[in-house]
This record gives C-alpha cells, structure tokens and sequence, in this order.
C-alpha cells in the first residue's frame, strides 16, 4: 500500500529518510544484481568494473540509452563553464561584477587547489589567450544566469563532485550540485538545468542530488532547487520518500542495463 | 507529448512568410544544409559575433583568422572551425575584427555578458519560447537599467527589429523588469537603439502569440499562406514556390 505523501520537515525525520533510502538502495541492488557487481577490491583509477551513474544517466528517456557515456567527456567551455563560474561564485567579493570575479581566478590557476580547479590545466596548457577568453566569456555568462535564478541570494557555491560508493558494490553514484545554503548540513541543494521546470526529468535530478547527499551526510536536504538561468528561476523539490522512492528505482533500472545490455 | 518550440528565427520568419517558416523547420530536421552551403556570411556573422564577444571579455584580437580558431577550439565548434580554415580568405576577417574595437572599453561594472539564455515556457511548458542575446548590459544584479544588444552584420532589416522586440519581451518575462532598451549593433555603423515602452512589449506579445497560434495550426496541417518578399532570396523553397518573387536588378536603374 502506498503510503501517504508528506515532507519531512525536523531534522530526524530526514535522518531517517536518508537511513531508509540507504537501505532500500541496497536491498534493490541485491534483488536486481545478485552476485553481480559484488566489490571485492579497491576501485581502480580508472573505473573500469565499476557502474558509475550520474544525474544525466536518469534523465536519459530510456535507461540503457547513455547518450554521453562517461569516457566522451570532452573539456570545452560549455564542460567548463560552470565550473569557473562556481569558482568565480565562491571567490566573489560582495557586489563585484561576475566578469571580474571570473577574470581573477582564471588569471591565478596556478594556485587554486586542483580539486576545485580541476580544469586548470586545460586552461593553461592547452588554451592560447584567445581560447581562455572563450572560457572567460562563457563561464561569466553561466555564473550570471546562475545568479540571477537564485535571484542573487548568498549561498555556498560547491565547487566539489560528489560520489558515493554503494557498500559492497562496484556501484558510484556521481553527481555535483551547485550550491546550497549551508556547507556543512545543508536544507537546500541548488542544481542549475537547462531544462524547463515542468520537465519531468527535474524532479529525478533533484531526487538524485537528494539521494547522494543523504548518503554521505545521513541525512537528506529539506528542498532540492532546479535552476534556470533562461528562467532566472528556481523550482522547489521537497525530498519526500515519494522522490526518493522514484529515483531509487531509476538508479537501480539504469545499474541493470549496464550489467545486462540489451 | 513533445512542447510547441518557438526560437526567436521561428518568430521573425513567421513574421515574414509562413511557406519560409516552415520551410526552414523542414530543412534543418532533414539536415538538407550541408557543411559545404554554409555561407560566407553566415561564417562572418560568427566570426563578428565572436570578435565583440572577445572585445568585451579581453581586449583587442591579435590575429583575426588565430583567435578565431581558438575560440572556436575552446567551444568545441571544431565542424565551424573546419569551415573557416576551409573559407580561407573569402571571408576578409580583418575588417571585422576592426569594427569590434567599437565595444573597447565597456565598464565592468555593467556586467557585461554574452550569449546569455533567455526563455518563456508558457502552458505548463507546453509552449516553449527560447533565444540566446548577443550582448546583455546592466539589469537587476548590476542596479543598472538593463539593455539588451544584438550584433548584426550586413544591411539593417525589418526582421531585425523584430528579433530585439522579441528579446525585449522575454528578458522582461525573465528577468521580472523590462529592460530599459535594446539596440543593433552593425559593424562600422552607430548603435540603433530603442527604448522598451509598453506598446514595445504589447506588440511582441501580439506578434509572439500570432506565432504561437499560426505554428500549432502549421504542424496539423494548415497550409501556409505565402508572403512574397526579401526572404524568398535565401528560402529553402525558391525553386518550387509558386509566389517566389526574385530580388530586385540592382541594375535596374538603367546605371549599366
């Protein structure tokens, strides 16, 4: 029987929607995979063995379709942009023009932690001025937009990818979100999309940030916000076990295909 | 089912000819324009485009024919890339890269932006309305009133002042605040600007949500009514329209 959809709002009951989601994770994998993807080893460097899965892989219309599999990742300002904008974000002193923040911090790569700039080097070995400029112009447009959807709110602009190794199984979970408003427990995730807020694939996007976030931190966020910068808006995603149910599902549906291609 | 799309060029040619509207929606799902027809000028325009944007974002071009490469490298347009080198010198970079020295100079503190997204999803979504401005100034997070610029190469045309009233439009849907103008830029040329009043935005919306209606009725069937005019020069349909009208002799002046 389904049960009655409502939002968690303390803290504990989040807790316990992270614990839930973390079991029922498992326990679906263990039905879909058996013996299949069971970890016995570190994880390579190089993935291979490994189903990682992404927000992007959730959102594809059929989950055995992967539109851009993850070793096409390709470095350009339009994989960059939002990248520098997030460091341009964070770095950004009160009222100064994104254009200059974004100039500032692509001008001292050399001494950004590597984790957080980790296009640095493209940007500085394999780009001419020219080229940086390219970057510059489009990560200033992205941390703009990105700006004005959150309609110039003060959050904590994420500069990390998040993973999250499923225990006991050669499975990661993939993600970045863009900011939120706390760094250590954040309420609120903010996920900036290029799709219209009534598409249906957003509330997956947001369940999946949700997901991941609830693994590491045991706890999952109140909200999850859908970002337009077409829009200069944001949609709400209240993390619900609803949410969480329907994205489970989709991880573990995306994890069979890889394991059984059609 | 799939949304209603409306680009800002399906507006403005709808504006000129439905036969031409659907024509170039035809042609670009057949994929029917080769590498090989892509323009002279539509390579100009990109490369005018990204001569201001470069002006803005850093300064003067060294090296026309270089930094555009380099630009489009860096944007992973490595099929316009491929075309450029192969247009060689037919497409005389050096002039436009010149006129872009017009945007030298621009204070920050406007924050200047290119290539910026802008989009109405009306009907839950099921009407989507989406462009891209060249050049946006000012607007609610820089406390400067918000002006909108599109870069334009070649003579000013009627369809180009309805693609900045249609901008006009949606940056104030977007942005919650009209902006306070929009302007056309031309290469070599003074700014063509125009303030954003009321009846600037009545007349987009009429003119967008004509464009609605008539291309819902299009995609089931209705047929188009054809406006004979200066777009039949590069429509996809000039070979079999029965309204096709030829540009004018530009020697018809009897001058030779």
């Amino acid at each position: 029987m389904a049960e009655p959809s409502s939002v968690p709002t303390s803290r504990g009951e989040r807790a316990s929607l992270a614990a839930r989601a973390g079991h029922d994770l498992l326990a679906r994998l263990d039905d879909v995979l058996g013996d299949r993807l069971r970890r016995a080893a570190k994880r390579p460097r190089d993935g291979a063995g490994w189903v990682d899965v992404s927000g992007h892989d959730l959102s594809v219309p059929r989950a055995d379709d992967r539109s851009t599999p993850t070793d096409d990742f390709v470095m350009s300002t339009a994989t960059v942009a939002g990248a520098v904008g997030r460091f341009a974000l964070r770095e950004r002193a009160d009222g100064e023009p994104v254009g200059v923040a974004v100039a500032r911090v692509l001008g001292a790569l050399s001494d950004a932690d590597q984790d957080a700039a980790w296009f640095a080097d493209w940007c500085t070995e394999e780009l001419d001025r020219s080229g940086r400029a390219a970057v510059a112009a489009a990560a200033t447009t992205w941390a703009t937009g990105a700006l004005g959807a959150v309609g110039g709110r003060r959050l904590v602009w994420s500069t990390r990818r998040e993973s999250y190794d499923v225990p006991g199984r050669a499975v990661r979970l993939r993600t970045s979100w863009d900011a939120a408003d706390h760094a250590a427990r954040p309420e609120v995730l903010v996920v900036m999309s290029a799709r219209a807020p009534s598409d249906p694939a957003a509330a997956l996007v947001a369940g999946f940030n949700a997901l991941v976030d609830g693994m590491h931190r045991r706890q999952v966020p109140a909200r999850v916000r859908i970002g337009s910068a077409s829009t200069a808006s944001t949609t709400a995603f209240p993390i619900t076990w609803e949410l969480l149910d329907a994205t489970i599902d989709r991880v573990v549906e995306v994890v069979r295909c890889r394991v059984e291609p059609s | 089912m799939l949304p209603l799309r409306i680009p800002k060029g399906r507006v403005v040619a709808l504006a000129s000819c439905e036969r031409y509207a659907l024509a170039l929606a035809r042609a670009a799902t057949d994929g029917a324009r080769s590498d090989d027809d892509v323009s002279s000028s539509l390579l100009a325009g990109r490369a005018l485009d990204v001569y201001v944007e470069h002006e803005i974002v850093l300064g003067p071009i060294a090296d026309p024919l270089e930094d555009l490469l380099s630009w489009l490298w860096a944007r992973g347009e490595l099929d316009l890339r491929d075309q450029v080198i192969a247009a060689g010198d037919r497409l005389d970079l050096g002039p436009l890269a010149s006129a872009a020295r017009a945007w030298a100079g621009l204070d920050p503190a406007w924050w200047p932006r290119t290539q910026a997204a802008v989009a109405a999803h009306l009907v839950d979504g099921a009407v989507r309305c989406e462009g891209r401005t060249d050049v946006e100034l000012g607007g609610p997070l820089a406390a400067r009133p918000a002006v909108v610029v599109e870069v334009k190469l070649g003579r000013p045309h009627p369809g180009h002042l309805t693609e900045v009233t249609h901008y006009a439009l949606l940056v104030a849907l977007r942005d919650r605040a009209a902006p306070a103008a929009v302007a056309r830029w031309y290469p070599g040329g003074a700014l063509a600007e125009m303030s954003v009043t009321l009846d600037v935005l009545r007349s987009a919306a009429r003119r967008l949500g004509d464009a609605i209606l008539d291309w819902a009725q299009l995609l089931v069937g209705r047929p188009p009514v054809e406006h004979p005019g200066p777009t039949c020069s590069w429509c996809p349909d000039a070979g079999s329209c029965p309204s096709f009208q030829a540009p004018p002799d530009p020697f018809e002046d009897g001058g030779a």
